[in-house]
């Protein structure tokens, strides 16, 4: 027996709004949820803190129900496209083992927090005889630093000397403040190699894309700097696509000198990398302004990998250097491009194989990139409406993140930029 | 029994709620050749309040314009106005929803939440 249920709340009160959450929810179950994801916009800080967005949802949920999430950019889920509220997805089924896990310090000691994080999980199933193996998990994102001075700027124009020690100081702003990159990359490997028979869908919790604040929720508290996760072991088949419109411009370059545990290039074949990426993209000197992130949305930077191609949005310019969200390495890059058509009409061949089970399907759930939101704003809808098609009425969830996490098991996990990700589960005949 | 809420009232309390974003610095739904409905000007973030009052005064001619391409398709116009953008999403021919948003705002993200009032005031509209 399976039941599932999507419930949401637009109310600004975050006590509030987890109630009718929960109210929504247990409104349409029979069964106490096994597991509970649950999302929230960074609205609820200042209108009264996560923990009582939580204690609300718990106040009609049984305190026993597993939940796990975070803040997110904004979410899709049968009602429509939103960038301000919470929801939340329910399952139940007598037919599923369930295990949650938490690890804290997450850019610190990523592996740390990722290995601990699985082994809970890991332990918690090892009873289990079900065959087919899930894992959803939210792991904090990158943090912007304010600088002396000078802010939380997108474009930070200083000299050679001192970009070079703000690398240096966000690389110890990281490791000791635990503000800077998020290191999810290392977090996510190591929770693949634990659970490395398990399919991983996932994406780093944030705010309203200004990457100031990042929650996860597990069951009734709030944390930052964590991974959270829920491990699923069923008889439920899953059908999974991931999609991003991208498509490759020919433009290569090869970084000489990275830095920021792999997240900054500091030199491009030579030159310093802010000037030699204006130069293969044919960008204006003046292009570098606080308005860059609304260009390079279109213009990620992506690299090929065990035959897998890994997409980056560039997030700062510090100096001469390009910050990213997410590791690029030393990794050969290949400037792509996206237009709002193909960002919305990538997702119609994972959604054609989904609607051939929809009469089975019991639930999905979707990580994308708040990129995407960011560069389709309200054209976000007919995403929504392709979805919403698809699914015919199968309760559905997704979530923007900045980034995301993609593994099934034989393969590599990949940390991606800019995609649509979609798992459908479904009952065998 | 509790009464019901005029038309106005219900377009009043989208607005208002709208405005509740950090990122939406004033709001009116607009109407051509009639007082448009707004909430109260202080509740408005702007710190150029002449701005609002210049809108004001030219949405008459905005209407014109408006009126001339939306028989063509025109739904959604955008202009820089130095520190802050302005927003008009066509409700109806001589209807609009008009916001005000930082020119350096995370625009999509505030545009969703502008296409969610949008369809709200739609349907009080019908």
């Amino acid at each position: 027996m399976f039941e599932t249920a999507v419930g949401m709340s637009r109310q600004w009160d975050a006590y509030s709004a987890g109630r009718e959450v929960g109210e929504e929810v247990w409104g349409k179950m029979h069964n106490a949820p096994k597991f509970v994801l649950f999302f929230s916009s960074i609205h609820y800080k200042k209108n009264g803190g996560f923990n009582k967005l939580l204690e609300g949802f718990y106040s009609v949920v049984p305190k026993e129900v597993k939940l796990v999430g975070g803040t997110v950019a904004g979410f899709i889920n049968n009602n429509g496209v939103f960038t301000r509220g919470a929801t939340a997805l329910a399952v139940y089924s007598d037919e599923m083992d369930v295990a949650t896990g938490i690890g804290h310090n997450t850019k610190r000691a990523p592996e740390m927090a990722g290995r601990r994080c699985a082994e809970t999980i890991k332990s918690g199933l090892e009873k289990s005889g079900y065959k087919n193996k899930y894992v959803f998990e939210f792991t904090c994102s990158g943090l912007v630093p304010s600088l002396p001075f000078i802010g939380s700027k997108r474009v930070m124009k200083m000299p050679k000397l001192l970009s070079r020690l703000t690398i240096l100081g966000l690389s110890f702003a990281t490791r000791t403040m635990q503000i800077g990159v998020g290191r999810e990359d290392d977090v996510v490997r190591k929770m693949s190699e634990v659970l490395d028979e398990f399919t991983v869908l996932g994406g780093s919790t944030l705010d309203n894309n200004k990457w100031e604040f990042s929650y996860q929720f597990f069951n009734n508290k709030a944390y930052t700097n964590s991974v959270v996760a829920v491990g699923i072991q069923s008889d439920l088949e899953s059908v999974f696509s991931s999609s991003s419109g991208l498509k490759p411009t020919g433009v290569k370059m090869k970084p000489t000198k990275v830095g920021l545990y792999g997240c900054a290039i500091e030199s491009i074949e030579g030159k310093p990398a802010a000037e030699a990426v204006r130069e293969k993209l044919g960008w204006p000197k003046d292009f570098y302004d606080e308005n860059l992130h609304r260009r390079t949305l279109y213009y990620p930077l992506c690299y090929e990998q065990e035959g897998e191609v890994s997409s980056r949005v560039m997030a700062l310019i510090v100096g001469d250097d390009i910050v990213f969200t997410n590791v690029v390495g030393d990794n050969e890059l290949e400037v792509n491009h996206a237009s709002g058509k193909s960002l919305i009409e990538c997702v119609d061949a994972g959604l054609e194989e989904t609607a051939e089970f929809k009469d089975r399907s019991v639930f999905a759930f979707i990580v994308s990139c708040c990129a995407r939101l960011e560069a389709l704003g309200a054209q976000t809808y007919k995403v929504h409406e392709r979805v919403e098609k698809s699914l015919d009425g199968v309760p559905f969830l997704g979530i923007y993140a900045s980034g995301e996490d993609v593994r099934v098991p034989g393969k590599r996990h990949n940390r991606l930029n800019e995609t649509f990700n979609l798992v459908s589960f479904y009952k065998r005949p | 029994m509790a009464e019901e809420k005029s038309m106005d009232e219900k377009m009043l309390e989208i607005l208002e709620d709208l405005l509740k974003e950090d990122d939406i610095l004033a709001t009116m739904v607009a109407r051509q050749g009639f007082e448009g409905t707004s909430p109260s000007p202080d509740k408005f973030k702007l710190s150029n309040p002449a701005i609002w009052t210049l809108l004001q005064e030219t949405m008459g001619e905005f209407f014109q314009l408006i009126t001339k391409f939306s028989e063509i398709g025109l739904d959604k116009v955008y202009f820089e106005l130095g520190e802050y953008e302005v927003v008009f999403y066509i409700l109806r021919g001589d209807v609009a929803l008009v916001a005000v948003v930082p020119a350096l705002c995370n625009r999509g993200l505030v545009e969703v939440e502008v296409e969610n009032a949008r369809r709200a005031l739609l349907k009080v509209l019908e």
